[in-house]
């Protein structure tokens, strides 16, 4: 100690000119090792971090170092929904890290907590795009209506896609800038040599297949469905989107009701008609995988027709995990007992050289069914007593029948006029396929007009006139914590202020087109016409 | 008994339970087979050796970390007991010099309670208190600290 002492009164009578930089630029931070640092940054949460990270240099890149952002991932949204035994806890990690790893590939951690806190949050700046801008000859005093009647949009990644019988097909960037467009096909050769119409587009589905052959790039296939029962067939490369090409376009045979929805995974494609009627087409595979693989023609395999659905209907696919099967979903509601409504799903499992294979169908009732006797005893004997009681079903059916339905496996969520969801989980194993019972979901204020759920249990839903759109985190449910299903209110960006206040002022919210990881995309009507509002969470 | 000699050639008696909380000094006695060799130290001086050793004399009883779980649930929280927040009121040179130490002589537990402590000391602090607390350099020009401030005005909790 003595020693020491005296060393450092040596130090000072070596006057100041050395000591001060040597102050200056070192302070005991900088003899820690990088590992040591990170290892008290784990000890911080996001926002001590994120104050640290504009502490200087070094501290700026150690305290948005991937691995501390991903331990505290995993404290905050992984770990807590998972029950304490170990080797579930490692399971889902390795299944998390399965799914994460193409976002490993060129995101970090820390912005994917980011992304994640704020969905949590409900937090999110605006843009709009203005889709009815178009030039001055096409302009007429009827275009309002006739773009309200037929534009559809769809997006992926940072690209929004509309389409309308005005424009055609176009694709826009997050900011709002066209990048693409292309007319539709309108007429086609009936075999009698008839011009026929394909008439106005009426569904639009967006396929994505990533890594072309190795190249990193991906390929968006794009399926336009018309009101004559047809569908037209565009790819496009490109980071941006700037052309597309037409591959492959499919008139009916005979006359066929409007195409309401569409999806595909190649070689299967489905569709959904007006008149409940489903078609599945098969493309005719080829050695070659990319450029042609649409030249052949796509025949119709399989038809079906429902005589009995009401309500709304939605149509998704998903590749097989273990073969190259392919599912095609219709998730549905029906009436029960004539008091509710209940949904059920059927699958059609479709297998690419032998086509259809099988028809599987669940529904969801529950568990204790009510006293089901002939509508005649029943009606006699409340002839008997005036009833005091009514029938108690005991579970949750509503009287109006859902006003969307949303499957993304395993979860299925249908909204309701009474100002709530349900989600079910589906259970697809070779034995047998299962619907839950279902759990209402509370938090909209009004009545809820659309739902769409995607993969790990994000969904979103949108109030018919409350202008409210909520976030929803479903993942906790599979693993029996139903109680703790939250959701949030989007919340606006300061940025933004202005945007919202014009927003709350009469502006109404109008169809909701969907989500993905980063944001959601809501049309908005206003008095002059109407825009895409994006809603980003990054 | 060990003979441990630190870098200024102090030199300390220590129990042999003592000395093998640090993992290093372990091995070595391990690999020399005689504990009564002198092991030198040469990364830290005296005082700090006294001190590091003080801590391993009252935690030479400590279960060695028991199973993964465990050290996961120490991990998360920057609870320190009473003992150990009383061992670690030192000032600022000796807090770094015994992480430091502790970090050289391989020894786990006390790395940690140096890591919580100064973890604690930045928690809930604005930058430029953080940078004031530890005499931290700002290197950011103006324009660079404006952009990266707005980067991280993000997370709220503290």
């Amino acid at each position: 100690m003595a020693k020491r002492k005296l060393s450092s009164a040596e130090d000072n009578t070596q006057g100041i000119s050395r000591k001060q930089p040597h102050l200056r630029h070192s302070d005991y931070f900088s003899k820690l090792s990088d590992e040591a640092l990170l290892l008290i940054f784990s000890y911080l949460s996001s926002g001590d971090l994120t104050a640290c990270a504009s502490v200087s240099k070094t501290w700026s890149t150690l305290a948005s170092d991937s691995l501390v952002w991903k331990r505290l991932f995993y404290s905050q949204f992984v770990e807590p929904r998972l029950p304490r035994k170990f080797w579930l806890r490692r399971h889902a990690e390795d299944q998390f890290f399965h799914r994460s790893r193409e976002h490993e590939r060129d995101s970090e951690w820390k912005s994917l907590y980011k992304l994640r806190y704020n969905w949590h949050k409900g937090r999110c700046s605006i843009g709009t795009i203005d889709v009815s801008c178009l030039p001055s000859d096409k302009w007429d005093a009827n275009l309002g209506e006739r773009l309200d009647q037929n534009m559809i949009v769809r997006f992926r990644g940072r690209s929004i896609f509309t389409v309308d019988s005005d424009f055609g097909l176009r694709a826009w960037d997050a900011r709002g800038g066209l990048n693409a467009s292309v007319a539709l096909p309108r007429t086609y050769g009936d075999e009698g040599g008839r011009e026929v119409a394909y008439g106005a587009p009426s569904a639009l589905y967006i396929h994505t297949q990533e890594n072309i052959a190795g190249s990193g790039q991906s390929e968006l296939t794009i399926i336009v469905g018309f009101t004559c029962g047809g569908f037209a067939l565009y790819t496009t490369r490109d980071d941006k989107y700037r052309s597309f090409d037409l591959r492959y376009t499919h008139s009916p045979a005979s006359h066929q009701d409007s195409v309401t929805a569409i999806v595909y995974e190649y070689p299967f494609l489905v569709t959904l008609s007006r008149d409940q009627r489903v078609n599945i087409y098969r493309f005719q595979r080829t050695d070659d995988h990319n450029e042609n693989k649409f030249l052949a023609d796509a025949t119709l395999v399989s038809s079906l027709k429902s005589q009995t659905i009401h309500g709304p209907i939605s149509l998704s696919m998903r590749k097989s995990a273990q073969s190259e099967r392919v599912f095609a979903t219709i998730a549905y509601s029906h009436p029960f007992l004539a008091s509710g409504w209940t949904v059920a799903i059927q699958e059609i499992e479709l297998d690419p050289e032998r086509g259809l294979v099988n028809l599987r169908a669940a529904s969801s009732l529950p568990k204790e069914s009510p006293i089901i006797g002939s509508p005649r005893s029943l009606r006699s004997r409340k002839a008997h007593s005036p009833a005091l009681f009514e029938l108690d079903f005991g579970f949750n059916e509503t009287l109006s029948p859902p006003t969307s339905l949303s499957y993304s496996h395993p979860f299925l969520l249908s909204s309701h006029t009474d100002n709530t969801l349900i989600s079910y989980l589906v259970k697809s194993t070779n034995l047998e396929l299962t619907i839950s019972e279902g759990k209402r979901l509370w938090g909209h204020t009004s009545g809820v007009a659309q739902v769409e759920v995607k993969d790990r249990g994000k969904a979103v839903s949108i109030s018919s006139n409350g202008c409210e759109i909520r976030v929803w985190d479903l993942e906790s449910y599979p693993l029996g914590r139903d109680d703790s299903v939250e959701s949030v209110k989007l919340r606006i960006g300061e940025d933004n202020l202005s945007t919202l206040a014009e927003q709350v002022e009469g502006v109404r919210l109008g169809k909701f087109f969907g989500f993905d990881d980063e944001k959601v995309v809501v049309e908005q009507e206003k008095s002059q016409g109407r825009t895409i509002m994006l809603y980003d969470f990054t | 008994m060990v003979k441990l000699t630190s870098s200024d050639g102090e030199s300390f008696d220590v129990e042999k339970d003592v000395a093998e909380r640090s993992v290093l000094i372990k091995n070595m006695i391990e690999d020399v087979g005689d504990a009564s060799t002198e092991i030198p130290i040469p990364n830290v001086t005296a005082n700090v050796l006294k001190k590091v050793l003080e801590w391993c004399e009252h935690h030479k009883s400590d279960p060695i970390a028991a199973n993964e779980d465990d050290t996961d649930a120490r991990k998360k929280s920057t609870d320190i007991d009473e003992w150990d927040q009383k061992f670690m009121q030192v000032d600022q040179e000796m807090l770094f010099e015994i992480i430091l130490a502790a970090n050289y002589l391989d020894i786990k537990a006390l790395l940690e309670v140096g890591c919580k402590t100064v973890a604690n000391m930045i928690k809930g602090k604005t930058p430029e208190e953080i940078r004031r607390t530890f005499n931290i350099q700002n290197d950011f020009t103006p324009e660079e600290e404006a952009q990266i401030r707005r980067e991280n005005e993000w997370a709220e909790d503290r």
